[in-house]
């Protein structure tokens, strides 16, 4: 699988194949293009669900891919684009699951999070990574854990989350400063070990 | 002053786009977020496998919302002239069938209501001919079939009784024009006049047949039980609109009937009776 730069030197997958390619043959209405986008994309949008703390985050990744697939044929650009459109939209999915839980309250059941992934000890891995970031995000303000994770997750820039958020872009870079002295002050305090 | 001799407010502040490189804190937590974003994707729900089942997308949408603001204006734009020329059509047909065009536009209104519709509107064009009749010098019966009411004896053997548009006081009392709603002289003007009948019991019985009808009354529409309406009806209808508005038109002879209480009549005219 090709390796993509992202923000902070870390990378994050690229598509199998060239994604203009890919893109090219989805807005054909290729069925097997719209299998690898949403193997390409799907567990990253799922993890950026679990540790926002969505109640249903597999079926929430289902309906964002579905919104995304029903509108390809209008998207242009290129795959760091479609990965920001992508996860502008599970962030707008995750605001409208939150506000329909603040109308209609739902019993969120706080076990750990269902990862069947077909080995034990990746699925464990997973498990306790997701229960420590997500442990680190419920000390943020909302505002800051939204714009860290989309920003380390998703690989928005600036502009990006300024858009998906709709706040200004210096008010996108002062959350995202406090956020990460915040965070960082808390991994000090609980000495993690580095 | 820092030991550099900088002021702090002279150092550059770090960028806050780039993302801080080299942070190990910061390392650990991307570790973490490389592994929560691992692993396989989780099952699509049946919504999803439908949509790319299916492969088909939706087609884009256009460039921007320019073109459909346009679209948009022009759309209503289409709807607001046919709104207008909707009701600038009804007006003109509403003003047609009260008669109140100029005899031009009043005239093409009556050709297209009567072409294009089971109805009629008043025609100046076929008034003015009775009208140009009932100048007519030589013709004083003329007269009298634009504003007569005529009562038919009845079917067959009846006597035919055909009265005159003259009033009470010869044309110039009582009814004048625009007064036709007068059911009780145009009753007594059937009874004074004898000279329709030839004896009196035929007189009586046409007197006491008009008696009953609508002659003078308001209603225009109304028809004496077993009347027959002749065509010569409706040009009696027509003249007498010409006559009531235009009064000018009628000829010095013609001044017992242009006043003529018969008016109201001509509407309902040419009634039979009862056989």
């Amino acid at each position: 699988m090709p390796i993509t730069p992202t923000v902070g030197g870390h990378h994050q997958p690229g598509p199998e194949g060239s994604f203009p390619e890919l893109l090219a043959a989805a807005q054909s209405g290729g069925q097997w293009a719209y299998e690898r986008l949403y193997r390409w994309l799907a567990p990253a949008v799922a993890g950026y669900l679990r540790v926002q703390g969505s109640i249903e985050p597999d079926d929430l990744t289902s309906e964002v891919f579905e919104r995304a697939f029903s509108a390809l044929g209008g998207f242009q650009g290129d795959e760091a684009r479609f990965r920001s459109w992508i996860f502008t939209i599970a962030h707008h999915r995750l605001t409208d699951e939150r506000r329909k839980a603040a109308r209609r309250p739902v019993r969120v059941d706080h076990a750990p999070p269902d990862l069947a992934g077909g080995d034990v000890e990746d699925d464990a891995a997973r498990r306790l990574a997701t229960e420590r970031v997500r442990a680190l995000c419920d000390g943020l303000v909302p505002d800051q854990r939204d714009v860290l994770l989309l920003r380390m997750l998703g690989a928005l820039t600036v502009d990006e989350i300024a858009g998906a958020l709709r706040k200004s872009p210096g008010a996108v870079k002062a959350l995202q400063r406090r956020g990460l002295a915040a965070i960082r002050r808390e991994m000090e305090r609980e000495g993690v070990p580095l | 002053m820092t030991l550099d001799g900088v002021h702090d407010d002279e150092m550059p502040e770090p960028s806050d786009d780039l993302w801080p490189t080299g942070d190990p804190v910061l390392a650990a937590l991307a570790e973490d977020l490389r592994i929560v974003a691992s692993g396989p994707a989780p099952e699509p729900r049946p919504g999803l496998v439908a949509v790319m089942a299916q492969g088909s997308v939706r087609p884009p949408e256009p460039a921007g919302r320019k073109k459909m603001l346009v679209k948009t204006f022009l759309g209503s734009l289409a709807a607001k002239v046919a709104l207008g020329v909707g009701l600038a059509t009804a007006s003109v047909a509403a003003a047609g069938a009260t008669g109140v065009l100029p005899d031009a536009a009043q005239h093409a209104v009556a050709s297209v209501v009567s072409a294009a519709t089971p109805f009629s509107v008043p025609d100046p064009s076929s008034i003015t001919g009775v009208t140009a009749a009932a100048e007519d010098p030589s013709g004083s019966t003329t007269t009298t079939s634009s504003t007569s009411t005529t009562v038919a004896g009845g079917t067959g053997s009846g006597p035919t009784t055909t009265v005159a548009g003259t009033d009470d006081n010869g044309g110039t009392g009582g009814t004048t024009a625009g007064q036709p709603d007068n059911h009780g002289a145009c009753v007594s003007a059937i009874a004074k006049d004898k000279s329709a009948t030839s004896d009196t019991e035929n007189h009586g019985r046409v007197v006491s047949t008009v008696a009953r009808s609508d002659c003078g009354k308001t209603s225009p529409s109304t028809t004496v039980p077993g009347s027959t309406t002749t065509s010569s009806t409706s040009t009696s209808t027509s003249s007498t609109v010409a006559n009531s508005s235009r009064p000018s038109n009628s000829g010095p002879g013609n001044s017992g009937n242009a006043g003529n209480g018969n008016n109201g009549n001509g509407n309902g005219s040419g009634k039979g009776g009862k056989g």
